[in-house]
């Protein structure tokens, strides 16, 4: 009988997941997408060499780092579909979430040093899993770049926005 | 001079559209269908192999433990209840290699089950409950049926592999919930399919023994009285057929008859005599002992 009283364990571990999991992950994108457009004007680049006209300009290490974790119902839709291969689509939405939230948490400590854009971006990923083989994914994602603060006399035809939230 | 900007990226391009959950819920449907299929395969597997297996495997396996069984003094229950099983077995067509070995537990809860070796353990409890020799005889022929039908090698053997074989895919892991139940429930399915057929072969038992199954149609009126205001569980997590459904079995037999009459029990099954005086007491109206009636039987029916 213990195997039924798992499998309701189980359901209703899934059923919760999806629910409240589905609920905070619209909210996330919401808030994604809304800082998305607020820090628009900062520009990132995984470009090495800046531009010549940001030499001797004042600039930064800034990065961003968010950890994320699937919920029950992921961890479960991504066991069963492991058996055959292929896209782990519950897991995809999980890390484009995490990357974005990185990227714009390394903005926003631009944004308060005060610069217009981020060259040579890198990304970062390394997984927190306990011991366990199927234990629930948890990742960190850091995302880290030199920010730099254009100089006040940037044509507008380079694209950096000069002088906006200067602090 | 190139423009620097970063223009918007697409949503769907790291993300699909598909649903995660449709996903999930067509494949937990694949899997049950799988492992459906996997008991199903391993059940009727095993009954074709285990005619291959004689049956002095079974006896010697279950040797080391069955003559643990009994106590040293002789038992006028267990010799009654030895030569109604071999009466009984005498009607049912069993292969020559089949001993059918009774054993009494004195446990107080009714229960009489079949294991290897052709062993029938009988609890005292059940022996208490029965009220006819009928009755007695329709509980000993359904356990002499799971043997003739080697079911105690066939649901141990096939649920040991069954668990091995989820154990290796599925492991630990949390959708091995859904695989573990549905092997579960596909197996108890099969265990019922084993219960009805021996009822089956009790049935006709009875019938060539006695010509009729009365007794086994008071018992389980009776056993429904007893149980009436209990909650019974559901039948899909049971390993019996319902109490109800196993009566209609027996009602629609053809042998059914309501008025035939019923064999009385001898005393000494209900208690069992504390002392050694008198092995076989008589009951009081001066009927002859069982032993000598069912000698009487035995040369009738040959």
């Amino acid at each position: 009988m213990e195997g039924l009283i798992k499998l309701v364990i189980f359901v209703l571990l899934v059923l919760t997941g999806l629910i409240v999991g589905t609920i905070l992950e619209r909210r996330h994108y919401r808030s994604i997408k809304k800082r998305e457009v607020e820090l628009g004007h900062i520009l990132v680049f995984t470009e090495r060499m800046p531009p010549h006209q940001f030499a001797g300009q004042p600039f930064q290490l800034v990065s961003g780092s968010v950890v994320v974790s699937g919920d029950y119902f992921k961890t479960a839709a991504a066991g069963l579909k492991k058996i055959i291969g292929g896209r782990l689509t519950s897991y995809e939405s999980l890390l484009d979430r995490g990357r974005r939230e990185a990227i714009l948490r390394m903005k926003e400590q631009a944004a308060q040093f005060g610069a217009q854009a981020i060259f040579n971006v890198r990304f970062e990923t390394s997984s927190l899993n306990q011991k366990r083989k199927n234990g629930i994914i948890c990742a960190e994602m850091l995302a880290y770049g030199t920010a730099l603060k254009a100089p006040p006399q940037a044509a507008n035809e380079t694209g950096f926005s000069a002088n906006k939230n200067l602090r | 001079m190139p423009r620097y900007e970063n223009p918007p990226i697409p949503e769907e391009i790291n993300v699909s559209k598909t649903s995660a959950f449709g996903e999930f819920v067509k494949l937990s449907i694949i899997l049950i269908v799988f492992c459906v299929a996997l008991v199903v395969i391993i059940f009727v597997g095993m009954r074709y192999l285990v005619p291959h297996i004689p049956f002095h495997y079974e006896v010697s396996l279950a040797e080391n433990w069955s003559k643990k069984l009994d106590g040293d003094a002789p038992s006028p229950s267990r010799e009654y209840l030895q030569k109604l099983a071999e009466n009984l077995a005498a009607h049912m067509a069993l292969p020559a290699d089949m001993p059918i070995t009774v054993h009494i537990s004195a446990s107080s809860t009714p229960n009489a089950f079949a294991t290897f070796g052709g062993h029938i353990i009988v609890t005292q409890g059940l022996l208490d409950l029965v009220d006819s020799e009928n009755a007695l005889a329709m509980v000993l022929s359904h356990e002499i049926g799971h043997i003739k039908h080697r079911d105690p090698i066939v649901a141990a053997g096939s649920g040991v592999a069954v668990s091995i074989v989820l154990a290796i895919l599925f492991g630990n892991s949390d959708i091995a919930a859904i695989s573990n139940t549905s092997g579960l429930l596909t197996q108890l399915n099969f265990s019922r399919a084993q219960e009805s057929a021996a009822d089956q072969e009790a049935l006709k038992a009875l019938t060539q023994y006695y010509g009729h199954t009365n007794g086994a149609e008071t018992f389980f009126k009776k056993m429904l009285e007893t149980h009436k205001d209990d909650q019974a569980p559901p039948e899909f997590i049971s390993t019996h057929p319902n109490t109800p459904e196993r009566l209609a079995c027996i009602e629609t037999g053809s042998a059914h008859d309501s008025h035939a009459p019923l064999t009385p029990l001898p005393d000494f099954v209900k208690h069992p005599p504390a002392s050694s005086k008198a092995p076989y007491p008589t009951s009081g109206r001066g009927i002859r002992t069982p032993l000598a009636r069912l000698r009487e039987r035995g040369g009738r029916r040959g």
